[in-house]
């Protein structure tokens, strides 16, 4: 005779079973790993840099999602006494409406975001967003604002407010897609702009070797304080970034399964005696969605 | 002298009018809708339903027409609000679900779309129109070896089907099969002898 308490944790098991078959139906998730490191060249402060990252991800169908992301970063200095250690925090909150007029989906994000360590001001970030996606699928139009809270070493504390504009379209029967977004960073009495275009060729699939996507891109202008939404990145550094260019190789390894490597380098005016350097990093990362 | 609105041949023409069948009045709206869906009017084909709808109980027929009628006039939202109220009338609907179906996809909410073709699939395990309606979902997903696995099950069902075909072929092709998508699409111009997509490829791949 089976004893009462094993048959209730069977029956807990069995419910547990059925429950997760049937929400399996209308979640969805997504797990990756980011790794990355750089070095920097010109700078007379700044070495090298590691960051490691996690995000993951719930979705209830196409109707709205959670995107979370844990990073732990390391900046090391040519005089080692000045090494950061930071970790960043954040999550992004999605929601998707089917609209009949005017056609198409907009997408209402918000992003929220920390940067907390020893080294560094404690970072709040509050991201709205809204983006529009037309029927079929051709172009989108998006807009944002980010409110930045730096609090904790610099005194007092300050704030920067950042205002995104977005423009997409798809180009050559959606083989490729341009990209545009815009940022205008008011901080400390002054304005910076930067756009920063992007291009994607989505390759068709004829071998699972043979990347799925390839990316260029870049950034013109000046910026400071930035926020990127989509990698869920604060760039909390006081130095005014001039510009930056990148390539990313996209591998869908199977239906679930991508791997990618990314290239690039990041031009910065140093705060400190606005000597220009620059960062060259590379990074890997695996996700999946299940 | 007082003007007489009321007069006999009113009296008589009201009485004659509360003895006409209710069922009358509404198959003319039911024509009207079915003549207006012909003339393209979709919307007001539509609106023609929406008195019949108010009257209780709700007619699931009607639900069923005028969400068909909403996702023509590419209403998506209405048309899945009344799929939906149908569904909740009769749970075991299979007509609802497939219709629920079509305004997902025409938003681009092919997991949606894929739960309600799969929910059909769990009751009628060979209903064509949800395998064709899930396959457009993987394919859109771009789930290429589930769509693989399962065109070659559903073709094993309908052998003489070119669309099956087609999204075999596809699946093949993006699997990094490219001899397979060309055996499929051979096969599609053997039953479709001008199908634009085969012969484009088959012709490709001998110009290589």
């Amino acid at each position: 005779m089976i004893p009462n308490k094993l048959l209730g944790y069977k029956l807990c098991i069995f419910v547990l079973l059925f429950s997760s078959s049937a929400m399996a139906e209308m979640w969805y998730f997504n797990a990756g790993v980011n790794v990355s490191g750089g070095q920097y060249q010109q700078s007379e402060l700044r070495k090298n840099a590691f960051s490691s990252s996690t995000q993951l991800g719930l979705h209830y169908l196409e109707r709205w999602g959670l995107n979370f992301r844990t990073a732990f970063l390391r900046f090391n200095f040519h005089d080692s006494n000045n090494n950061i250690q930071q970790n960043e925090v954040g999550f992004r909150l999605y929601k998707n409406i089917f609209s009949d007029w005017p056609k198409g989906t907009f997408t209402l994000l918000l992003g929220n975001y920390w940067v907390i360590g020893p080294d560094v001001d404690t970072t709040r970030v509050l991201y709205p967003e809204i983006n529009y996606l037309n029927p079929t699928k051709s172009v989108s139009l998006g807009v944002g604002y980010a409110n930045s809270i730096y609090s904790g070493i610099t005194n007092p504390s300050f704030t920067v407010n950042q205002f995104t504009g977005t423009l997409g379209f798809s180009v050559f029967t959606k083989r490729f897609w341009f990209n545009l977004k815009n940022y205008l960073i008011q901080h400390d009495g002054l304005s910076y702009y930067t756009g920063q275009p992007s291009f994607v060729w989505y390759l068709p699939r004829s071998s699972r070797f043979i990347p799925s996507r390839l990316i260029v891109g870049g950034a013109i202008g000046k910026r400071v304080y930035a926020v990127e939404q989509e990698t869920m990145l604060v760039y909390n550094t006081p130095d005014v970034q001039k510009g930056s260019i990148f390539s990313s190789v996209q591998w869908r390894l199977t239906d679930y399964f991508f791997f990618s490597l990314t290239m690039g380098a990041e031009y910065f005016n140093a705060q400190t005696n606005q000597k220009r350097y620059q960062y060259s990093f590379a990074n890997s990362s695996v996700s999946a969605f299940w | 002298m007082r003007t007489k609105i009321f007069n006999g041949d009113f009296w008589l023409l009201a009485l004659l009018f509360s003895l006409v069948p209710v069922s009358l009045v509404e198959a003319n709206e039911w024509s009207e809708s079915y003549q207006l869906e012909a003339e393209g009017k979709y919307s007001a084909a539509a609106a023609v339903l929406d008195s019949l709808l108010a009257q209780k109980p709700i007619s699931e027929f009607g639900l069923l027409r005028r969400g068909w009628l909403n996702y023509s006039a590419r209403n998506y939202n209405d048309s899945i609000s009344d799929y939906q109220h149908a569904l909740t009338l009769n749970p075991n609907s299979l007509d609802a679900r497939l219709g629920l179906t079509l305004p997902f996809m025409a938003q681009g909410r092919w997991r949606e779309a894929a739960l309600h073709a799969g929910k059909i699939l769990d009751i009628a395990p060979w209903q064509y129109y949800a395998h064709i309606r899930l396959m457009a979902c993987e394919e859109a997903m771009m789930q290429w070896d589930v769509l693989e696995k399962h065109a070659k099950k559903v073709a094993e069902r309908y052998p003489s089907d070119a669309t099956i075909q087609v999204f075999l072929a596809r699946a093949h092709l993006n699997s990094g099969n490219r001899d397979l998508a060309l055996a499929a699409y051979a096969r599609v111009t053997q039953i479709v002898p001008n199908h634009m997509e085969a012969t484009q490829f088959i012709m490709a791949t001998k110009a290589r």
